[in-house]
């Protein structure tokens, strides 16, 4: 892969701060990718930050007061289609899982959290976001080229 | 959920051993005193939707920190809470929930 992010912005929702606090940590010492990790327990804050760009992947619990993990994946994808969302669910519903990824969701993990799980998906859906990236950066290099012409 | 499970015996994270993350484990510990009087206070207030979301946070902190036998209880009461049960069925989820959570120690076994 060419001109992989040397710190990719990950954002990191849930509106249990244990669960934040623990996710950084995770992934702050053991995950592969050197990841520059933001964590916001107010979903609302979280549409806002999502809204303002350059989150390349976005793991947000599922189930909160106010907004949902299944808003915000919408609001990510909508904002950039590169975007990756990993949704954490204390909830193994049938119903939920399938609509977050009938909306794009990469990937789910189920609340208690494995680190070892938690890891290999980011390490998947960085992979994923970084193919992701390169074929919209072809897209748009294409079709400014053939403008040119 | 077993009866043995609710005996007094200490319960100790499986991160206690993982130097990244034992600190962290202890936090929780140490925290949780805050929890148990957060659950109480929204039970004594008969705020069901508190009570639900303070255990459905439970449920999932608790085993992602390495106490595993947390998780069943705390998935009780949210479904008690959830359901809005009788007020005395709740009472009894919620006083196994905490009987387990007095029960979290930091460290490991001696």
């Amino acid at each position: 892969m060419a001109s992989q992010d040397p710190h990719p912005k990950l954002l990191l929702v849930d509106d249990d701060p244990d669960m934040l606090r623990l996710l950084t940590s995770v992934i702050s010492c053991a995950a592969d990718v050197d990841f520059d990790v933001e964590s916001l327990t107010d979903p609302v804050n979280a549409r806002t930050r999502i809204e303002q760009g350059g989150v390349d992947i976005l793991v947000t619990d599922l189930e909160m007061p106010g907004v949902n993990g299944l808003e915000l994946l919408q609001c990510a994808k909508s904002r950039n289609a590169a975007t990756q969302v990993l949704l954490m669910t204390g909830h193994s519903t049938q119903e939920s899982l399938l609509a977050a990824l009938e909306h794009g969701a990469s990937d789910y993990l189920l609340k208690p959290v494995n680190q070892l799980e938690l890891l290999a998906l980011l390490r998947h859906t960085y992979e994923r976001q970084q193919r992701w990236k390169q074929a919209l950066l072809g897209t748009w290099r294409g079709r400014h080229a053939s403008e040119a012409e | 959920m077993t009866d043995s499970a609710l005996q007094s015996d200490a319960i100790y994270s499986r991160l206690a051993t993982d130097p990244d993350l034992c600190e962290l484990a202890e936090m929780y510990v140490d925290e949780m005193p805050d929890k148990i009087v957060a659950l109480e206070a929204a039970f004594s207030a008969g705020d069901m939707e508190t009570l639900c979301q303070k255990a459905h946070q439970l449920k999932g902190s608790a085993g992602s920190y390495g106490f595993d036998q947390l998780t069943p209880y705390a998935a009780a009461l949210e479904a008690s809470a959830r359901n809005k049960q009788p007020l005395d069925q709740v009472c009894d989820v919620l006083n196994q929930a905490i009987a387990l959570c007095r029960r979290v120690r930091p460290g490991v076994p001696q």
